[in-house]
């Protein structure tokens, strides 16, 4: 009995190790693709990265431009012309 | 009218004409009979994701004229996990369109609008599962891009030997980009290809066995191909 829990001990052990090392690279690869901090810090009102009201001045230019956008019917693109105007 | 008050007006008409974007809206999945649609813009088949209305819109407009800078987006505004590609502070395609550096675009000719290399340009993404030599073979044979013959019997780069090429034919390619088919274009990149190229193009997307998700991103890892830029 006791030869038993000495061998389940550190079983149990190296799984909770191996669970956890790919739960922290699973983490890491989201944090990576999502960027949850910049998002947050962004939404804070008083943050410098959370107001872009009018087009930065090097967007601003004699180019005439064109955004193109595929959409579902049941998608809502009415961002585009009320933010995006012509 | 005074004259300092006009000079204000004719300040702010400009800044608005060059601030403004036009606007061009597929929508690839129309409920609506064909005489019923008005002028909303359609795709000829709803396949290949955001891949169909992108060479639609090249297709349509290629002959009549194609605006200095195009961009390409997807139909979702923001969000935390549905634009997560977007590469902006708070996932934001309004944001990102009016950062969106011009003259950069204009000087660069393709610019993927994501930055981050994750997914698309990492270790883990070296051989790329989606394009293989066939598939390569299928879309870029008898087109403009460098490295094939008129006839496209030059197909995959790499192949030294007309005896490597059945082998090389079924291997994963290297072929990395930052994920998500969201870009902007300069006009005279589009031009830099011939109308028929972008007509094959759209057509492997009808033809191919693949299905619309799985056409779609093989699309995705290859803009920047179609675009002028190295497939790493």
């Amino acid at each position: 009995m006791k030869c038993g829990v000495r061998i389940i001990k550190p079983v149990i052990w190296l799984v909770l190790l191996v669970t956890t090392a790919v739960l922290l690279l699973v983490l890491e690869d989201k944090c990576e693709t999502y960027d949850p901090l910049a998002y947050i810090e962004a939404s804070i009102p008083w943050s410098k990265s959370a107001h872009y009201s009018e087009p930065a001045p090097y967007n601003v230019g004699q180019h005439d431009k064109i955004i193109v956008v595929a959409a579902l019917e049941e998608q809502d693109v009415s961002w585009i012309p009320d933010d995006l105007p012509e | 009218m005074s004259q300092r008050k006009l000079a204000t007006i004719l300040v702010l008409a400009d800044y608005h004409t060059f601030c403004s974007w036009q606007h061009a809206i597929y929508i690839v999945n129309p409920s609506r009979a064909p005489e019923e649609r008005g002028d909303m813009l359609t795709t000829p088949v709803n396949k290949g994701h955001e891949a169909m209305a992108y060479l639609t819109y090249i297709v349509d407009n290629y002959n009549s004229g194609i605006p200095s800078i195009v961009s390409f987006l997807h139909a979702h505004r923001s969000g935390f996990f549905e634009a997560w590609h977007v590469d902006t502070p708070l996932h934001d395609n309004v944001i990102a369109m009016r950062n969106l550096r011009l003259d950069y675009v204009k000087q660069n000719g393709y610019v993927n609008l994501r930055c981050n290399w994750n997914p698309g340009c990492k270790k883990t993404s070296r051989v790329n599962g989606h394009i293989n030599g066939e598939v390569w073979h299928e879309i870029f044979g008898n087109t403009s891009t460098p490295g094939f013959e008129q006839d496209g019997s030059a197909a995959v780069p790499g192949i030294s030997s007309p005896e490597d090429g059945e082998k090389m034919l079924y291997m994963k390619m290297r072929i990395w980009t930052p994920c998500c088919a969201q870009f902007a274009v300069s006009k005279e990149q589009i031009y830099a290809r011939p109308l028929e190229d972008y007509l094959k193009f759209r057509q492997w997307v009808v033809d191919t066995e693949k299905d619309d998700a799985a056409s779609g991103r093989v699309m995705e890892y290859l803009w920047h191909i179609i675009f002028g830029k190295e497939a790493v």
